[in-house]
């Protein structure tokens, strides 16, 4: 754990869980890289720049990237939509990248996420399924409990289910952002 | 190091991957690294000669089976007495230097075991339990 730790404090430094289950059949684990069939699910509060980093680095490895963001009303669901079709053409033309709204009408956010990841294992149980997480790196220690609670507890709930691959990329906030 | 590019067209990988022992985890995520980039670092801190020296063998026998365009190699750093974080975090940063303009990704394999088998184990093996929960922590 410590060594995760120290991890986490490491600028610019992509950090990536891979994790398998001992009693899964082990032939169908791919143990070659022609095997390895990548999905990609990018959770997105919103399109902004980071979230574009993200989206290209998962791109840069899947041809399958998901960029999933739960809607908790109408409004909501119709301004990413939106924000999507603007950018779309500058940055994500070839369709490797898709919107996915996925409604959640209790307005909970963790919850819709997992099923809908559960879903796609369910549906692509030969894919490798990654899901990549912005970490806000603040700039000084006693502002970290103030970021990203949603991303630290889908976190920790992702890295109890053996079999999805969880990475880490670094966002740097600076003082004033 | 440069800060992630915008267009996946423009990102260069270049992996590192920690490893203890070559079992099925670790060549899962040797898999996965290399299905990224071919520019793939496995990077070993021994904590006793035997078993940098059993690692090294299953290595080798393990990368006969690449073809010769891949780059994946291992490097056993020889760092004892001190703790192993210290060598691997020099490597990245020795590594980031070497090539500014690439994104660094650090795979950490981990094998989980599922529940009704952890409890079935647990009276047996608390002693390697034990053990292996301390070689983390010292990571």
């Amino acid at each position: 754990m410590g060594f995760k730790v120290s991890l986490f404090f490491q600028p610019h430094l992509v950090v990536t869980n891979v994790s398998i289950q001992e009693q899964r059949n082990p032939s169908s684990i791919p143990l070659h890289p022609r095997d390895m069939r990548h999905r990609c699910v990018v959770p997105i509060a919103e399109l902004d720049y980071t979230t574009l980093q993200s989206l290209a680095y998962a791109r840069s490895i899947s041809l399958h990237v998901i960029a999933a963001h739960v809607a908790i009303d109408q409004q909501d669901m119709q301004e990413i939509r939106a924000r999507w079709e603007h950018i779309r053409k500058d940055f994500f033309s070839d369709a490797g990248v898709q919107l996915v709204v996925i409604d959640s009408p209790y307005r909970s956010l963790l919850r819709p996420l997992l099923a809908y990841l559960d879903a796609l294992q369910e549906v692509h149980p030969e894919e490798t399924l990654t899901v990549i997480l912005p970490e806000l790196v603040v700039a000084h220690w006693w502002e970290q409990p103030l970021h990203n609670q949603t991303a630290l507890r889908l976190k920790a709930a992702l890295l109890k289910r053996p079999g999805i691959v969880v990475t880490d990329i670094p966002h740097h906030l600076r003082p004033g952002q | 190091m440069a800060p992630l590019p915008l267009h996946a067209q423009s990102i260069h990988h270049r992996l590192i991957m920690p490893i203890a022992q070559l079992n099925a985890a670790a060549k899962y995520a040797l898999a996965y690294a290399r299905s990224i980039s071919p520019e793939v670092t496995a990077l070993h801190v021994p904590v006793n000669d035997k078993e940098a020296a059993a690692l090294q063998v299953d290595w080798e026998g393990w990368q006969k089976g690449l073809s010769a365009t891949e780059l994946t190699q291992m490097e056993i750093i020889n760092a004892r007495h001190h703790r192993p974080l210290f060598p691997f975090l020099n490597t990245i940063h020795q590594l980031a230097h070497k090539h500014p303009s690439d994104t660094l990704t650090v795979i950490l394999p981990e094998a989980v075991e599922s529940p009704w088998r952890r409890y079935f184990s647990a009276q047996r093996s608390w002693d390697s339990r034990f053990l292996s929960s301390f070689s983390l922590i010292s990571w």
